[in-house]
């Protein structure tokens, strides 16, 4: 997946410094994923059906009155709720910024912000094969291959950001967040929204 | 009066003239009176949401309100408070250093009706209420637009975050308070070039810093980021800043003073996130446990600025997690209702659209509460643990204004009137499920976190205590003398005269497990509820919803 929008991006008539930005970032997120060979286990973004059943069950138990019970602490309405939990999990800050660092945030916001902009079909596409990659990382129990599926799928969108039209200074800046990126994976190496263990032999 | 204010005009609508003025009524503004109806009702909705119940839910009184109704009381009686300080301007309450101004505003409170579970609570009830309809003129003045004011009060008012907050002791709810006035009164001083709005704007300024710990740091910066907003106006008119500086510098004396004390230094160490320990163990774990080849970085990874921006950075963006803001909350009992977010499920949808609506909007208001939200988190950054809530309140302020930014621009693009329908249903489902989780759950689930069943405990000491002359209280629960204090309305210029503290006054003696209770002759005791004595048990102190707390025993002979 990553290839062709790699190769996409880079075809188009650009100037040296966003090559350089694209280079620098594929390097940097090649560089946390090595780092993840030390995972010993993977945290996982599995959803479990069972979460609603005991949301329910551990509500009603505080009505005396069942009809209201039933109004307020039912599956229809719990159901999506705790979805919701699942996937605002993956998307939380603390785990985005572990898997893409403060400059891979920044590029993912911009990246947003470039399709949403420029109204990219192709982008848009791409947003949707993201969060069907989110989706499916809920419904996998293995937490390896949940990871993944998220972190590459980031790893591509976030790519898009590098589009988006600033000015050379700010390109320069953000070129100088990439290598303060680089400080951070090394500084949050045990990357703990996403890994419970992690050590090196 | 009143009804002038809510006269409105196409033309003051200004840049959001793109967006109808009234959605919900076909485009046209409405007429001033069906406004003001509105106004009032909201206000009342606020008013019914804030003290409906106050003095039973919460359930009990937590040691922080307790010591706070106990040093108004104190105050009001004797003019010092129960440590014998006269008129303090920071009340060293268990060690911590409170600020003054809940104290104070407690006083007549207290005067007038009691030391009680109401009298403590209705200061932040009143003023959050009262935050409610400030809320309403600060954004009538910012955006010009009467309809979005009057959805941004009613998010508010309807906020689950800012009800927590008004139905307890909380000095937080008080420095919101006065930092909405302060804004508005700084914006109107602006517009009408008025010193007298500015002077005033830089007293509420300063009594929001005297409110709570968290606006030492808000209210500066956000002061800062206002002037600059408003630059040009404050080049052409710098003598007109000179007295309200003056006056917020002379205030504020005393608090950089404090700040810089040993007392002050203590708190913020106590609090503070980083401490020099935490390096050194993320400096290990990076020697014994990273990639061989990396393990000479340390020295350089891990110097504390660095390693500290880390942490702060983690605890800044804890606040907009969407499980805290939109699912789950705080997750300290006092602070949210723990099962759901700070605001509402569905106000995730809200603000999403409102990013499109500022896209539209040139009103330089939307950047007053960008900047409100980006700065309300950066003070709990500094602190542990995070997420939270009391500490971040001031954040309720943006987060309501742009849900109901992102309703008005719904309901001005929905075509079709299912789909307005559909909203208003989903939110009323939610702010029911709200309310009776409020009003229904909370009580029962959460009087521990309240330290419920102290003043059940006090009621049964005293039903007992007359048979002994020592009465022997665990302090398991924390500070139990300032609410056998409280509850008892003990004289506060008899405690001081007696130089009671923590640990005794009068015949109560407060002790923890090891204290032997065995070689004191014939006492009562009242014992945490598992803690097994060999004496005769008299009587047990339930909480509010039941729970066994403590059990009174007497033991010994004389």
């Amino acid at each position: 997946m990553i290839l062709p929008v790699v190769i996409f991006i880079l075809s188009g008539r650009w100037a040296k410094i966003k090559k350089i930005t694209a280079f620098l970032l594929i390097t940097v997120f090649l560089f946390r994923l090595w780092q993840t060979t030390g995972c010993q286990h993977f945290r996982g973004f599995y959803f479990n059906p069972l979460a609603i059943k005991i949301n329910v069950e551990s509500q009603r138990d505080l009505d005396s009155q069942r009809l209201v019970a039933r109004i307020f602490h039912n599956k229809v309405i719990v159901a999506p709720i705790e979805i919701s939990k699942s996937f605002a999990k993956v998307i939380d800050p603390q785990v985005l910024l572990d898997l893409l660092g403060p400059a891979g945030l920044v590029f993912l916001i911009l990246a947003l912000a470039q399709i949403t902009k420029t109204r990219n079909r192709f982008g848009f596409t791409h947003l949707t094969v993201v969060l069907i990659a989110v989706f499916f990382s809920l419904t996998v129990v293995s937490p390896q291959t949940s990871f993944f599926a998220v972190a590459l799928s980031l790893y591509s969108f976030s790519l898009w950001g590098i589009k988006f039209k600033v000015s050379k200074y700010l390109s320069l800046l953000l070129i100088v967040l990439i290598f303060l990126n680089l400080w951070y994976f090394a500084i949050n190496w045990q990357m703990p929204a996403l890994c419970d263990e992690i050590f090196f032999n | 009066m009143i009804n002038s204010k809510f006269k409105t005009s196409r033309q003051k609508q200004g840049s959001l003239a793109s967006l109808p003025a009234s959605p919900s009524l076909g485009g046209r503004s409405g007429p001033p009176a069906a406004k003001l109806i509105i106004f009032v009702a909201i206000i009342v909705l606020a008013l019914a949401l804030r003290f409906y119940k106050l003095d039973t839910n919460p359930p009990g009184l937590n040691w922080d309100e307790t010591v706070f109704g106990y040093d108004a009381y104190s105050i009001s009686k004797t003019g010092r408070d129960h440590h014998n300080r006269f008129m303090p301007l920071f009340f060293e309450s268990f060690g911590d250093w409170k600020l003054p101004v809940y104290h104070y505003l407690l006083v007549p409170s207290i005067k007038t009706l009691g030391l009680s579970e109401f009298s403590v609570r209705l200061p932040a009830a009143l003023l959050g209420s009262i935050t409610v309809g400030i809320f309403f003129f600060l954004i009538k003045k910012i955006t010009k637009n009467i309809n979005l004011a009057l959805a941004s009060m009613l998010f508010l008012a309807i906020s689950p975050w800012h009800i927590q907050f008004s139905r307890g002791g909380f000095e937080s709810t008080a420095g919101l308070f006065f930092t909405v006035s302060a804004v508005y009164l700084l914006l109107t001083g602006i517009s009408k070039k008025n010193t007298l709005f500015l002077v005033l704007a830089s007293l509420f300024f300063t009594l929001s810093i005297y409110s709570y710990h968290a606006y030492r740091i808000f209210t500066p910066l956000f002061v800062v980021a206002l002037i600059i907003l408003n630059t040009s106006f404050f080049k052409k008119n710098l003598r007109i800043l000179l007295l309200p500086g003056l006056l917020a510098l002379l205030l504020t004396l005393p608090m950089i003073i404090f700040t810089l004390s040993p007392n002050g230094r203590a708190r913020a160490i106590s609090q503070s996130a980083f401490s020099k320990g935490g390096v050194e163990i993320a400096r290990f774990d990076f020697d014994q446990k990273s990639k061989k080849p990396l393990r000479f970085l340390s020295k350089y990874l891990f110097e504390p600025p660095v390693y500290y921006s880390q942490i702060a950075l983690k605890g800044y963006l804890d606040h907009f997690r969407p499980t805290f803001l939109f699912l789950q909350g705080d997750q300290t009992g006092r602070h949210s209702q723990v099962d759901m977010g700070q605001i509402y499920f569905f106000e995730a949808v809200l603000i999403l659209a409102s990013l499109f609506a500022l896209k539209r909007l040139k009103n330089p208001g939307h950047k007053i509460m960008i900047i409100w939200l980006l700065f309300a988190p950066i003070p709990a950054t500094i602190v542990t643990p995070t997420p939270h809530a009391y500490r971040t309140l001031q954040m309720t302020i943006p987060l309501a204004f742009f849900s109901a930014l992102g309703a008005y621009y719904i309901f001005a693009k929905a075509k079709h009137y299912a789909a307005r329908a559909a909203l208003v249903f989903v939110a009323i489902y939610f702010f029911a499920s709200f309310t009776h989780l409020l009003f229904s759950h909370y009580p029962k689930k959460f009087a521990a976190d309240w330290q419920d069943g102290n003043r059940e405990m006090v009621k049964k000491v005293q039903q007992y205590q007359l048979n002994y002359e020592k009465v022997y209280i665990t302090n398991i629960n924390q500070v139990p003398y300032i609410f056998v204090l409280f509850y008892q309305k003990y004289d506060p210029a008899k405690f001081i005269a007696e130089n009671g503290t923590k640990d005794a006054f009068n015949k109560y003696v407060f002790i923890d497990q090891e204290t032997n209770i065995y070689n004191k002759g014939k006492i009562l005791y009242v014992a945490p509820s598992w803690q097994k004595v060999d004496g005769t048990w008299l009587a047990a102190a339930d909480d509010s919803s039941g729970r066994h707390i403590y059990s009174l025993w007497e033991v010994g002979k004389d």
